[in-house]
């Protein structure tokens, strides 16, 4: 995976949302939903992108994909800097890269037929002719494993695997190299997730695809990523080659978020490691934003924020205690 | 074995749509001992939630229970008026943990009050002096700090909005204990939460169990949940129930296709991908017989005419499979 090339590059990104100023008011701070973050992703790759709720894996996602302007940073798509321009002409910059919705019922539109919302798509980039429209649509729901009578039908008569099957057709029609899917399995059975995900593994085998994969589901993310970012509040806090993760984490939070996962496997219910919830409101600026829960805080942790290095090649990590803890 | 809080048999609802009529639930059976935490585990759309609302006296219109019996402490529940249920039964002895309970709190009403309300309506007379609601008052304040919610005293004036996704669960779980039921039952309490959440609820609802002495069921889709959490498991495919036993028997040595199947689909005993070939049959169109069948490697010819009930293959482990039907004898 080392000498594959990079096809997306991030420097630096931080998004800021939301803030105003009030007229006689004090004005409203902007909330920071991602800070500072780095990454690159390699052609092929499967990254996985995992955090709890409110974390900024969506945000940064959108920012990738060109939907959320960042508010620093830089993004080279295939070694060409795609940043700093308005969300339309970021948009168009970044017509490789695709997004998988997270809730594949709502993506549609319950009053257009999947061969509508299908073609919508061939149309605003351009096909001309409809015949080729058609073949492109028929040969696609082929791909991922549907009749081609499924064009025919609307979104409700349609089941959750079938949708998520659908959601993806109408992406890759859009030959993307990129595709950035956001929790592409919740709400699904087991026995239906085990599908899609192969279908996933096989498109991109088939279509020499790269996936950003944003999920919080850790068992899914450790048999279909290559490498995993951890994200803690708008961070990136460890991030590693899959196996490593699961086995060797460094992070605080990330082995508190490990412990937590249950298993089939007979273990006790352990206590929580961690307590409290996710905070909503911005995090504390100076300090590790994980240090008000984190079990082995020093007063450094809350002064001091720690930065990204290198543990090993392709592991790294931003804790000010890895090394004593990692004895 | 324990007493016997809950026995659910041979249970039938059929539910009539426009489109025809649903058998959604087709021979329920399953027993819930005291002190014990019962996972209930299906797909979506097994029936699950009709399951709920059945025991609980609330399906939706259109609904009607062909047979079968509920047991709850001696009593059978179907026997009972709609006043009667909602006198004696429901939020009185039988607590309710919903699946979301950001939809089960009404945004306008201040959180004490709601809770205070069913207390008003379904707790037990309380010893000791004051009047019931300075009492209820005190009691729920000391189950609020229980449950480990900061500042209980302060929870009771806030509104459902001022609390995260974690704490409402608290809060829910608080208003279920709080007229001290003698069964919960939970509909997927943790599906919405976060990993660490989520075990700091299941950690909690371990202890409460144990504290309070009650049983618990606990319905969901997730078998390692079930693996961490209940001491007992009923598998249930289509509205059937396909196997109950004690949770580390059925999880390590299933004995119902269907849940040898569904083991091994899970991420944690699969190497690569694996899902069960075919679909969950709709209920309006339900094959005779074992649900079951049309997806089962191990179906014979008479697995489509009729269901075996439930067979013991070990002590408390039972399955509805015909394939044991001969070691019946």
């Amino acid at each position: 995976m080392n000498d594959a090339a990079v096809v997306l590059e991030l420097r630096d990104i931080s998004v800021r949302l939301g803030g105003r100023r009030r007229w006689l008011l004090p004005a409203i701070p902007a909330f920071p939903a991602v800070s500072n973050v780095n990454l690159e992703i390699n052609a092929g790759e499967i990254l996985g992108l995992v955090g709890e709720s409110g974390c900024g894996k969506t945000t940064l996602g959108r920012t990738v994909l060109g939907l959320q302007r960042e508010s620093a940073g830089s993004i080279k798509l295939n070694g060409e800097i795609v940043t700093g321009l308005e969300p339309r002409d970021a948009r168009r910059k970044r017509r490789a890269i695709h997004y998988v919705h997270q809730d594949a019922a709502a993506a549609l539109d319950p009053w257009w037929s999947v061969g509508h919302a299908l073609e919508e798509g061939l149309i605003i980039q351009g096909v001309p002719h409809k015949a080729e429209r058609q073949q492109r649509m028929r040969d696609m729901l082929a791909a991922v494993g549907l009749d081609s009578d499924a064009a025919k039908r609307y979104p409700h008569e349609l089941s959750g695997g079938q949708l998520r099957r659908i959601a993806l057709a109408r992406v890759l029609l859009l030959r993307p190299s990129i595709i950035i899917l956001d929790e592409p399995t919740s709400g699904l059975d087991m026995s239906v997730q085990a599908t899609i995900l192969n279908l996933l593994l096989d498109l991109r085998q088939r279509l020499g695809l790269t996936y950003l994969f944003i999920s919080h589901d850790l068992s899914v993310v450790r048999k279909l990523c290559d490498r995993v970012a951890i994200m803690y509040l708008g961070r990136i806090i460890e991030i590693a080659p899959a196996e490593r993760i699961f086995t060797r984490p460094l992070h605080p939070y990330t082995q508190a978020l490990l412990a937590a996962v249950p298993r089939l496997e007979p273990q006790h219910l352990s206590a929580p490691q961690i307590r409290g919830d996710l905070p909503t409101s911005a995090p504390a600026t100076t300090g590790c934003s994980f240090a008000p829960r984190c079990p082995h805080a020093l007063p450094l942790c809350a002064a001091q924020q720690p930065v990204l290095e290198i543990a090993e090649t392709g592991h790294e990590i931003a804790c000010h205690r890895w090394r004593e803890l990692a004895q | 074995m324990g007493r016997v809080v809950l026995e659910v048999s041979n249970l039938r609802v059929q539910i009539k749509g426009d489109e025809g009529i649903a058998r959604i639930l087709d021979r329920i059976d399953f027993r819930l001992d005291q002190g014990r935490i019962l996972g209930v585990v299906g797909e979506s759309g097994c029936g699950k939630s009709t399951l709920i609302r059945t025991i609980l006296g609330i399906l939706p219109d259109g609904a009607s229970i062909e047979s079968g019996r509920i047991m709850f402490e001696g009593e059978d529940l179907l026997a009972f008026s709609e006043s009667e249920m909602t006198r004696t039964v429901r939020g009185s002895r039988i607590g309710f943990i919903p699946q979301d309970p950001y939809l089960a709190l009404n945004p306008l009403f201040k959180v004490g009050q709601q809770i205070l309300e069913i207390m008003r309506w379904h707790a037990r007379p309380m010893a000791g002096p004051g009047k019931p609601a300075e009492q209820h008052r005190k009691h729920l304040i000391a189950l609020l700090r229980r449950v480990q919610l900061p500042d209980p005293e302060g929870a009771l004036e806030r509104y459902p909005h001022q609390f995260s996704g974690g704490q409402r669960q608290r809060l829910v779980i608080a208003a279920a204990l709080a007229c001290a039921p003698t069964l919960v039952i939970a509909d997927e309490p943790t599906t919405a939460l976060d990993v660490t959440t989520q075990q700091q609820i299941l950690y909690l609802l371990r202890e409460l169990v144990e504290e309070f002495s009650i049983s618990m069921l606990f319905v969901t889709h997730d078998l390692s949940v079930v693996s961490e959490l209940c001491d007992d498991l009923c598998v249930i495919y289509a509205g059937q129930s396909a196997e109950q036993g004690p949770v580390r028997a059925v999880l390590d040595a299933p004995e119902h296709p269907y849940t040898r199947a569904l083991l091994a689909c899970h991420p944690d005993r699969s190497s690569g991908f694996v899902g069960i070939p075919g679909a969950v049959p709709s209920p309006l169109r339900a094959p005779p017989g074992c649900r079951f069948a049309p997806r089962c490697p191990q179906a014979m010819p008479a697995c489509t005419t009729r269901i075996a009930g439930m067979i013991p293959v070990a002590d408390d482990h039972r399955v509805n499979c015909l394939l044991y039907e001969a070691t019946l004898g």
